[in-house]
């Protein structure tokens, strides 16, 4: 038997099942909601942190709390990726995972001395007059 | 002789020809825009105080473009599983959304690159600000300080005159919120009485450098005309291929309704790609 025989008995073995193909397709199509969803709601909430002042006080608060959700969105879909632990489980992990990375990198990219991002650290300082916000 | 697995998976693979192709060549275009990202990353983290402007891009266009893109995503699966039942009809009108999605967010970048082309920058010199800082303060206009170059940078959308010894513009204001809920007072920009008021002079003899908002004008706008010109190269590509598919490549419906099927979710997985790119740039390009 030639090796192009061995090939088309594969595909023929695959043979095509229409009403599978249309299930998977709408399953996919499903899929594809969520996860676009998904980024239009992390990409929302990004653009809602950029763009509304809340006022000195209520900043720090609503900005964590964007991350947090944001965190919690990315973290729901990373979460399908592993089946071993409970759904909430996985969630939850991922969550502290990023959140705990957003704080980092925010921290970091900061002008907080000792935590504050090392390059700008290294350059000589002068206030910018109209660095707002 | 017939090509075998154009239609059904490869047993081994698990993925019929044109899928592993797309999948290969997206490998090939994550390490191209994997290393622009890597060099815009280097360049940002490594810029001088005030050389990378924030708040440059207009973030509701972007996000209107970003909202255009994921349904542009949702419209494209749709046509798929349009042709998977096979109802021709509805692919065609899923395909064709898709493609209007495309050349809307194309219409709408070709809005934002106009506004750079029209943008000037100015960099007055450090010895020669404030002769101009009363009026700036006044007009409650942006002034961003490049303390490395020695100078001021003010920039303006609405330029009135480059003729002559001096710039007349209208200069851009401070950046600020969208919305603001903190009711602070003193955020406003004064009224001005006239358009003559509004407009500021500034000799020429007192301007380090300038120029328009372009790729030459600084390592940001580089960068930025880089990859969104790249990306808005990609919507190109994929709005002509979908446009094939939906006039002279959807005979082959009739032929075979199934390998039409699979070509269009190849050109999904293109389209989804380009969609996250594009998700990926916003934040990075217009939110910082």
């Amino acid at each position: 038997m030639s090796s192009e025989h061995i090939e088309h008995s594969g595909e023929v073995a695959h043979a095509h099942d229409q009403a599978a193909e249309v299930a998977h397709a709408w399953e996919h199509f499903h899929e594809n909601w969520k996860f676009f969803l998904c980024f239009f709601g992390v990409v929302l909430l990004t653009v809602i942190t950029a763009s509304i002042n809340f006022g000195p006080t209520w900043n720090v608060f609503f900005v964590f709390l964007t991350a947090a959700m944001r965190c919690g969105l990315i973290a729901y879909f990373m979460a399908t990726l592993f089946k071993s632990f409970t759904f909430v489980t996985r969630t939850f992990f991922f969550c502290a995972i990023f959140l705990a990375g957003m704080v980092f990198l925010s921290w970091w990219d900061s002008e907080i001395p000792g935590i504050g991002d090392p390059i700008k650290d290294r350059i000589h300082k002068v206030p910018t007059p109209s660095h707002v916000p | 002789m017939e090509i075998p697995y154009t239609l059904t998976a490869r047993p081994d693979t698990g993925l019929y020809n044109g899928k592993l192709g797309i999948w290969l060549f997206l490998a090939s275009e994550v390490m191209l825009f994997g290393a622009i990202f890597t060099a815009y990353l280097f360049m940002r983290l490594g810029a001088e105080d005030g050389t990378w402007p924030d708040h440059i891009q207009s973030v509701p266009l972007g996000f209107t473009n970003t909202c255009i893109l994921i349904t542009s995503s949702i419209t494209m699966v749709w046509a798929w599983v349009a042709l998977k039942e096979r109802k021709f009809n509805t692919y065609r009108l899923a395909l064709g959304l898709t493609i209007a999605c495309g050349l809307l967010f194309l219409c709408i970048k070709a809005v934002e690159y106009h506004s750079k082309f029209n943008h000037l920058g100015v960099m007055i010199k450090e010895d020669a600000i404030e002769k101009y800082r009363p009026q700036l303060d006044k007009m409650n206009a942006y002034v961003g300080a490049i303390p490395s170059q020695h100078v001021y940078e003010v920039r303006s959308e609405d330029v009135k005159s480059t003729d002559g010894d001096s710039f007349v513009f209208i200069p851009d204001k401070k950046p600020s919120y969208l919305i603001n809920l903190a009711g602070e007072k003193g955020a406003a920009a004064p009224e001005t009485a006239s358009d003559e008021d509004a407009t500021i002079t500034i000799q020429k003899s007192d301007v380090e450098r300038s120029g328009y908002l372009l790729p030459a004008y600084g390592t940001y706008y580089a960068i930025y005309f880089l990859v969104t010109g790249l990306h808005a190269l990609h919507i190109v590509g994929g709005v002509v291929v979908m446009t094939y598919f939906l006039t002279i490549g959807s005979r082959m419906y009739k032929r075979n309704p199934e390998q039409l099927s699979n070509r269009i979710e190849v050109t999904g997985i293109f389209w989804h790609f380009v969609d996250l790119v594009w998700i990926t740039v916003f934040p990075i390009l217009y939110l910082t």
